[in-house]
């Protein structure tokens, strides 16, 4: 019982950031430069910045936290498909970085343009197809099905 | 309200909280100010339990047979670790580190001590930041 109740806590916090991702992808995909007047919507970058200090943020580490205790108490560490998704929730924190690290270089410019990084523009597809990758290799979980028949 | 730099950057209270005085006035410095600051806390943090975890965790185990201590230090310090490095990574896009110092600041944290050196290091950021903001 107690593993599902963490299992069912892993996956709301989960929601909770990669919803937030891909609020603050969207949002920094649109303020990429461009040729055009630079439109600089402050009030949606600092109410992102608290909503990302305050829940994505906090969801993240819960993640973190709630992955290893089930890791933990169903033994899967060693499991290749595990392994696999470790790599690529360490992507997404990586990728969750460098945007709240945008998102403060943009409330620190204080209007004016900066040059982001490049692969922000890619940021919403990259985090879809990582979470579609995460919950194929959970559900599925290939090899280590394989091994148990 | 204007912005007044810490005057007492060594003591205990700079550790526990930023010293600053106005939160509303000058958002951009707090919010940088900040950063470092916590910046700071979670490298000392990683620092501690990687230093238990070598100096206490891993003579228990080997030199005793108690594995209990490595068993709850070791992801204790695997989570705090990893939080340092997203913070670093977040601290490093935001105040446009360059890459030395970017390097510098991952490979303080996978050394033992390093973490102390860095922390003294971001403790001298947050200095001249704020001596930049007070001339």
């Amino acid at each position: 019982m107690l593993y599902l109740i963490v299992k069912a806590l892993h996956v709301v916090a989960i929601v909770a950031w990669t919803g937030g991702m891909l609020l603050m992808a969207l949002l920094l995909a649109s303020l990429r430069p461009t040729h055009g007047p630079f439109v600089f919507p402050q009030a949606l970058l600092v109410t992102l910045r608290r909503w990302d200090r305050r829940i994505t943020t906090p969801a993240m580490v819960l993640v973190w936290v709630l992955g290893l205790a089930l890791s933990l108490r169903g033994h899967w560490f060693g499991a290749a498909w595990l392994t696999a998704k470790l790599l690529l929730v360490l992507a997404l924190s990586a990728l969750h970085g460098i945007q709240a690290g945008t998102l403060r270089r943009y409330l620190i410019a204080d209007g004016t343009r900066i040059a982001p990084s490049a692969m922000l523009r890619f940021a919403p597809v990259g985090i879809l197809l990582c979470i579609t990758a995460i919950v194929v290799l959970v559900i599925l979980k290939p090899y280590w099905a394989l091994l148990q028949q | 309200m204007a912005y007044r730099p810490p005057n007492r950057q060594n003591s205990l209270r700079t550790l526990v909280k930023p010293v600053y005085v106005d939160k509303g006035g000058d958002n951009v410095i707090s919010e940088r100010h900040d950063q470092l600051h916590f910046l700071r806390i979670v490298a000392l943090i990683e620092g501690s339990t990687l230093f238990a975890l070598v100096c206490i965790g891993l003579p228990l185990k080997h030199l005793l047979g108690i594995p209990a201590a490595v068993s709850i230090l070791g992801p204790v310090h695997g989570l705090v670790f990893l939080f340092y490095l997203w913070m670093a990574v977040a601290t490093a896009v935001g105040e446009n580190w360059s890459r030395s110092k970017i390097a510098l600041a991952f490979a303080t944290a996978m050394l033992p001590f390093g973490a102390f050196v860095n922390a003294e290091l971001l403790l001298r950021k947050r200095v001249e930041l704020d001596r930049s903001c007070s001339t």
